[in-house]
């Protein structure tokens, strides 16, 4: 890529970042520092000495679901509103490749999911500092974690986005995600199935989606967090790997995709 | 040695495949009504921009005039002929390096205020990152927005988004200005102060290809025009002849026999000369539209045959009549 593009490619990263972040981003935080702090009192009120186990758990819980509604939103919606609101004309108009779109877009929602986490995560320890709950290290690798999830979402959404409306590349990006996150137990499930002889449509559907998304359960930490399990280093590298390798493939295939396409 | 056109659109055709097949290529030869419709928005188009030269494509709605100019900036894949920028093929990143585009009802992001959007528009067409603010502000007091660039966009009316517009299109001093509608949502004022802003971009050598269905703006910026008809291309000639074409006179005679004889007709008609609808009127007068460069000839008609004139006044066209004129034509 060349320096203008790559120039070209943060600007537009900047100015995703920044809209989200004024927008929809301000709310979802809200919302779950919000549903952090009911929690906090729903807690104290039902746990009987399983404080710091429940709120470990439900944080990351929050986080990760948080996270995930987030980027199947923003993500799927992102290139259609573009679209529909016309404002990609005067982009992509501009001496660029349009997948420089695609890709500044990526790296908005990504700053945005970055963003997100973080706040996730101070609150979580705000919460935490007044349960009187010492915050382990695992508990912030897991949230890197939930943002290379976030990641691998965000680049589903998106590649659905360029060809489809929000709704069904929405629908598709969740699907996938679901999947992913159900990885071990598809595969389990389908095999015993197969061993017994009663493989089912819905089954078979789900298990070639096990083809195209990767197991997303690899980002899920909190059973290490709950049970203090040490997390080696080749651990977050793959994972890391596996996300940005998965996303940057997921956006190749949408900027080609998005190329051929009239902007009427 | 010819310089090379800022524009060239040769032979473009374009053609819109519509409706549950229109995906699958296949399947777009099927007759399934609604399911598979076909439309022709472009057909054989070609003209070319040179440099500094002011061009105005006219055409009323859906004449297929947003579609030529989306071709031109790579925004639709044309079905056939050929479009450069430059002398390179418009879908080339590199072919819109000096060239800025305005759609037609620009739209940006609304959380972002002008001095953030023209600073995103700075990068993406190359200006230093170190001058991009300044370049920014300076094109922003050209279309008098500095004093609303730091409110959100959202806030703004739609003549000031098209103001915006038009700064992110002065952006990096152009040399081909690609223009849907630029005066479209601007009060009388801001019309001018673009009009004016244009002519200047002239001045500093830049071409323009401008659209629009409004004649007076046409007429007061334009060299030459293109004028584009359920999207073929009806009219390509100098602005000073679409004065011709659009100014006209309309004669009302009150014959004694209360009709024109077939031979003042004829004579009549050899000069341009058409029967208004209806004749003759309850008044029983007879009355006809002319261009006005027959109207010596008409008036020294009209005294030779001693048909009393009862009325003479002069009327400029509408771009519908213009239209309904040429379909006419056509017809004839």
């Amino acid at each position: 890529m060349s320096t203008p593009t790559l120039s070209a490619i943060w600007a537009i990263g900047e100015a995703t970042y920044r809209s989200a972040t004024r927008s929809k981003l301000n709310i979802a935080v809200a919302l779950f520092g919000l549903a952090m702090f009911v929690l906090l009192k729903l807690m104290s009120d039902a746990s009987l000495n399983q404080d710091a186990r429940l709120l470990q758990d439900m944080g990351l819980f929050l986080s990760s679901t948080l996270c995930l509604v987030a980027m199947i939103g923003l993500s799927a919606h992102s290139l259609y509103r573009e679209l529909e609101r016309k404002s990609v004309f005067s982009i992509v108009s501009k001496p660029i490749p349009r997948s420089a779109l695609i890709w500044g877009k990526a790296l908005g929602l990504a700053m945005s999911a970055g963003l997100l986490t973080l706040m996730c995560a101070l609150t979580w320890s705000v919460v935490a500092w007044r349960q009187g709950l010492e915050p382990s290290v695992t508990m912030y690798q897991a949230w890197y974690m939930i943002w290379c999830e976030s990641l691998i979402v965000m680049g589903l959404g998106l590649l659905f986005g360029s060809f489809s409306t929000p709704l069904v590349s929405a629908a598709l990006t969740f699907g996938l995600t679901l999947i992913g996150r159900f990885n071990q137990d598809l595969v389990e499930l389908y095999e015993r199935a197969l061993r017994k002889g009663e493989l089912t449509g819905a089954l078979e559907l789900a298990q070639s989606g096990l083809y195209v998304v990767p197991d997303l359960s690899l980002f899920n930490l909190s059973h290490a967090v709950i049970y203090g399990s040490p997390l080696p280093a080749e651990y977050l590298i793959r994972g890391s790997l596996l996300s940005f390798g998965y996303t940057g493939l997921c956006l190749l295939i949408a900027g080609l995709i998005f190329k051929r396409r009239d902007l009427i | 040695m010819m310089p090379t056109p800022a524009l060239s659109i040769r032979e473009l055709h374009k053609t819109f495949h519509l409706g549950l097949f229109a995906p699958i290529p296949w399947a777009r030869g099927l007759r399934l009504g609604a399911l598979n419709r076909v439309v022709e928005a472009v057909r054989g188009v070609s003209f070319e921009v040179g440099p500094g030269e002011i061009f105005g494509l006219l055409g009323a709605n859906g004449a297929g005039k947003s579609t030529t100019i989306k071709s031109a900036m790579g925004l639709i894949c044309p079905s056939a002929g050929e479009v450069e920028l430059n002398g390179l093929s418009a879908h080339e990143p590199a072919a819109r390096v000096g060239v800025a585009y305005l759609p037609e009802n620009p739209v940006f992001y609304d959380e972002l205020s002008p001095l953030e959007t023209l600073e995103l528009f700075g990068a993406l067409c190359g200006v230093p990152a170190r001058d991009r603010r300044r370049e920014a502000r300076e094109q922003l007091g050209r279309v008098g927005m500095s004093h609303a660039e730091s409110r959100p966009l959202r806030l703004l009316s739609k003549g000031m988004h098209q103001r915006v517009g038009i700064a992110q299109a002065l952006l990096n001093q152009p040399k081909l200005l690609i223009l849907d509608e630029p005066l479209s949502g601007l009060d009388p004022v801001g019309r001018r102060a673009m009009r004016e802003l244009l002519l200047e971009e002239r001045e500093r050598g830049a071409s323009v290809l401008l659209s629009s269905h409004i004649l007076p703006d046409m007429e007061a910026l334009c060299d030459r025009f293109g004028m584009i008809h359920q999207g073929q291309l009806k009219r390509l000639a100098e602005m000073s002849s679409l004065a011709r074409e659009v100014e006209e006179f309309e004669l009302s005679l009150a014959p004694p026999e209360g009709a024109l004889s077939s031979a003042q007709l004829s004579e009549l008609e050899a000069l341009g000369a058409q029967l208004k609808p209806r004749q003759p009127t309850r008044e029983g007068l007879v009355e006809l539209s002319l261009p006005i460069s027959a109207r010596a000839q008409a008036l020294e008609l009209v005294v030779r045959h001693e048909l009393p004139l009862r009325d003479l006044r002069e009327r400029r066209l509408s771009l519908d009549d213009l239209f309904e004129r040429i379909a006419r034509e056509e017809r004839s």
